[in-house]
């Protein structure tokens, strides 16, 4: 072989190693792109997948054949446009780690121990050595770190095939129904607990029950609108408005009913007249509520004669009429109270706070289980047993604890407070001669002089050890 | 003009003759004399460091006869003063009246050996170290140049260093060269029981001649540095400065480029002994020891730790690589 063919052999090794060389720094800065253009063509297939109906959204296999078969190409053409950039842009990264024939000519020589031998011929100045016979893998002493390569782009494939298979038409199919604004449902138990008890004139039921149904029938992204929300508030704030005052009336016309019946005969006149007139005013307001009373309920209620009551006469109706007449009172009341999430076990028949000129009247026959206002034989009642406001208890008042007893201070209590100058070394120091210096300083800096780091206290410690 | 492959091949074998006579005086030191004679063909003078009776006189007297040079010894004391080194004016009666005639002194000589050269003052140590590097002394202000080839090969002991005057750095660095002389194995000096006698100089026949030896240290400067080996050396040199590499840690002040010159010179001595035309990582790595290790001084820690500057330089061979190339993670070396 003549040095021609020996310069040839060994410059198409060289070339070989820069092929590799430069090969792995492409895939050095191109794997991380790859990963990246998975992972975002991952999430724009996913993203397509739950946006476009054209794209399947069927899982399991139809859908990666779908993919697969190319039938949305423009995805994989995107894809494939990615990709051809990251491995444009990976060239030019790894484009200034490049190494030219002459950098593996050196490492050959190196390798093969053929001391520089290869650049000096590579120069002109000696003689080519001999070629080594044949393809050797490892003459460069480097070898494909198979992981660090393949990880990148397996990643990329199962960030896309993950993304072609996830199932995405499951999850949308087993979607639950869109709730509702929960003033609805709230209002339409209130309504079947009125209509279980009879006590509401259906039209009026059927009514509300109709506003209700003219919200859910519009759209569903528009049942938590504002405008559609300020609908059902109102529509709920009315109707619970209405129910309050329908049991309030209901409780206040069975009270007095009640009141009339049993202590009519021990009223002063002055006090049943009034509990009629209470009566009275009741019966006007449910006549005239915006929940209007069953018409047979209201129809009882105006038959009576309150003051055939009052006097002992049961007047048209018997004892026991009366006592359903109460108890359906009683029973109405006590709905508008569940209905108001008060509960319905209210004690009815007896007075309730507030009502100030009925407990006046009652005071006398000693009906009352409130503390008295201090009549002339029955004193002031009860003494209360919170004095003052029961709810303050005075946490806003803030006072400091003091200690004057110097002799018996806590650490971090102050003694005193005084002022004074700072202590401030005043004297002067002016330029000195070279050599006259013979201080080693002073404080922090003899320490710095004279100590020694910690790298070195560690050798000495461990050398006298 | 790079030396042809003939000559180096012609003075490779004169120098594989020359050890060969060497080695048959000196037993068991082969090791010393390859690179006693790299660096007398780098021109280059040597340190030999070592105890009493290891044979560093021996090896001096054993080049003076096979290159037959003139070589002078000089038994440094404290007393010993420059001018009994360098030589002295004397007043003599001339033809044309009393003149002071320079009368040269131990330096004029091919090989002079410098025994002991930290037990004289710093003064005469001074006097020898600029002989050695500007090849010429100066007495009354007038100069006289010393005779070519010029070596010192001195001596030192490392022990007894009471009343010493250890060489300084600077002047450490003249030496081309620090080179340890070690003691003999048994079968070695087996070898010297049986064929040596006490008081006995050994018989040595001259292989070369002055001349001879010029012209060989003449083609050492034509051997081929390649770019690459010169890049290594200086990235070398570089790595033993505080921060340029991981070992320079343990390094307070590193080599001067005076050692990345004697590096290059080195090998390329050493090239031509094997008989190559160029010079080559090898040759540097050969050579790295005995050339870096007097010019590094160590750190505080490093000297307590019981490093010594040769493990430091074999540390710098191990961490700097010939070739600054950087390699993807997508690679992995192969033993």
């Amino acid at each position: 072989m003549n040095e021609q063919e020996k310069a040839k052999r060994w410059h198409a090794l060289a070339r070989r190693m820069v092929r590799k060389v430069n090969g792995a720094w492409c895939l050095e800065k191109l794997t991380p792109l790859v990963f990246l253009v998975g992972l975002a063509g991952g999430v724009f297939l996913v993203y397509l997948r739950s946006r476009v109906p054209a794209l399947p959204t069927v899982q399991g296999w139809d859908t990666a054949v779908s993919l697969v078969a190319l039938k949305n190409p423009a995805l994989w053409i995107s894809v494939a446009i990615a990709l051809a950039v990251a491995t444009v842009a990976a060239w030019l990264m790894a484009r200034r780690h490049f190494i030219r024939p002459e950098a593996a000519l050196v490492r050959l020589e190196d390798r093969l121990r053929l001391r520089n031998a290869l650049t000096t011929a590579e120069r002109g100045v000696g003689a080519w050595p001999e070629p080594p016979d044949g393809p050797a893998p490892g003459r460069d002493g480097w070898t494909w770190n198979w992981p660090r390569v393949l990880t990148p782009f397996l990643g990329f494939l199962g960030m896309i095939l993950s993304a072609a298979l996830v199932p995405i038409g499951g999850v949308l199919a087993e979607k639950s129904p869109a709730s509702e604004p929960l003033a609805w449902g709230q209002m339409e138990e209130w309504l079947e607990t009125l209509e279980e008890e009879n006590l509401i004139d259906e039209t009026k039921l059927e009514e509300v029950l109709e506003k209700i149904e003219e919200l859910r029938a519009r759209p569903e992204d528009e049942w938590f609108s504002h405008s559609s929300l300020e609908a059902g508030d109102t529509l709920r704030q009315n109707l619970q408005r209405q129910i309050q005052d329908l049991g309030a009336e209901l409780a206040n016309a069975e009270r007095d009913l009640n009141a009339l019946e049993n202590y009519g005969d021990q009223l002063s006149a002055e006090a049943r007249e009034k509990l009629l007139a209470e009566y009275e005013k009741a019966l006007q307001n449910l006549a005239i509520a915006g929940l209007p009373l069953n018409p047979e309920l209201m129809k009882s209620l105006k038959g009576l004669d309150p003051k055939q009551l009052a006097q002992g006469q049961m007047s048209q109706l018997t004892k026991e009429q009366m006592e359903q007449l109460r108890q359906a009172l009683q029973k109405g009341a006590g709905a508008c109270k569940k209905c108001n999430g008060l509960g319905d076990k209210g004690e009815f028949g007896k007075l309730g706070e507030g009502d100030e000129a009925l407990m006046a009247l009652l005071h006398g026959l000693g009906q009352c289980d409130k503390p008295g206002r201090g009549a002339i034989t029955r004193g002031p009642g009860e003494a209360p047993l919170f004095l003052g406001d029961k709810n303050d208890l005075d946490t806003q008042n803030i006072q400091n604890v003091e200690n004057p007893d110097f002799s018996r201070a806590a650490p971090g209590d102050v003694l005193g407070v005084g002022q004074t100058e700072h202590e401030l070394d005043r004297t002067r120091v002016g330029p000195r001669d070279a050599g006259a210096v013979k201080s080693v300083g002073q404080g922090g800096e003899a320490v710095w002089r004279e100590s020694l780091t910690p790298g070195e206290r560690a050798v000495l410690k461990r050398y006298f050890k | 003009m790079p030396a042809s492959e003939a000559d180096i091949q012609k003075h490779a074998a004169e120098i594989a003759r020359l050890k060969e006579a060497l080695n048959s005086v000196l037993f068991g030191q082969e090791a010393l004399i390859d690179l006693t004679l790299t660096g007398l063909l780098a021109r280059g003078h040597l340190l030999l460091e070592g105890l009493p009776g290891l044979g560093k006189t021996e090896l001096v007297k054993g080049l003076s006869k096979a290159l037959r040079l003139q070589t002078k010894r000089i038994q440094f004391t404290p007393d010993l003063l420059p001018g009994d080194i360098t030589g002295n004016p004397v007043l003599q009666e001339t033809d044309s009246g009393r003149a002071f005639v320079f009368q040269p002194g131990p330096l004029f000589a091919n090989l002079v050996l410098a025994d002991e050269i930290n037990r004289a003052s710093p003064k005469t140590q001074s006097a020898l170290l600029e002989a050695m590097q500007e090849r010429r002394v100066t007495v009354l202000g007038e100069t006289h140049e010393l005779p070519k080839p010029f070596f010192v090969l001195a001596t030192q002991n490392p022990i007894e260093l009471e009343g010493t005057y250890p060489l300084p750095e600077a002047q450490l660095d003249r030496f081309l060269f620090k080179l340890e002389v070690t003691r003999n194995d048994v079968r070695t000096l087996e070898k010297i029981v049986s064929g040596r006698e006490l008081g006995v100089e050994p018989r040595l026949d001259p292989v070369m001649d002055a001349a001879t030896l010029e012209g060989i240290m003449d083609c050492v400067r034509e051997i081929y540095l390649p770019d690459v080996v010169a890049n290594y050396i200086a990235r070398l040199v570089d790595a033993t400065h505080t921060g340029q590499s991981r070992t320079a840690e343990a390094i307070k002040f590193g080599a001067s480029p005076r050692a990345a010159l004697s590096l290059a010179a080195a090998a390329r001595a050493r090239a031509l002994i094997a008989g190559r035309i160029n010079a080559s990582f090898e040759d540097v790595k050969a050579v790295a020891v005995p050339v870096l290790q007097h010019r590094i001084i160590l750190e505080y820690n490093a000297r307590i730790d019981g490093r010594t500057n040769r493990q430091i330089v074999d540390d710098l061979l191990a961490e700097v690589p010939t070739q600054a190339l950087d390699v993807p993670a997508t690679l992995k070396a192969t033993a």
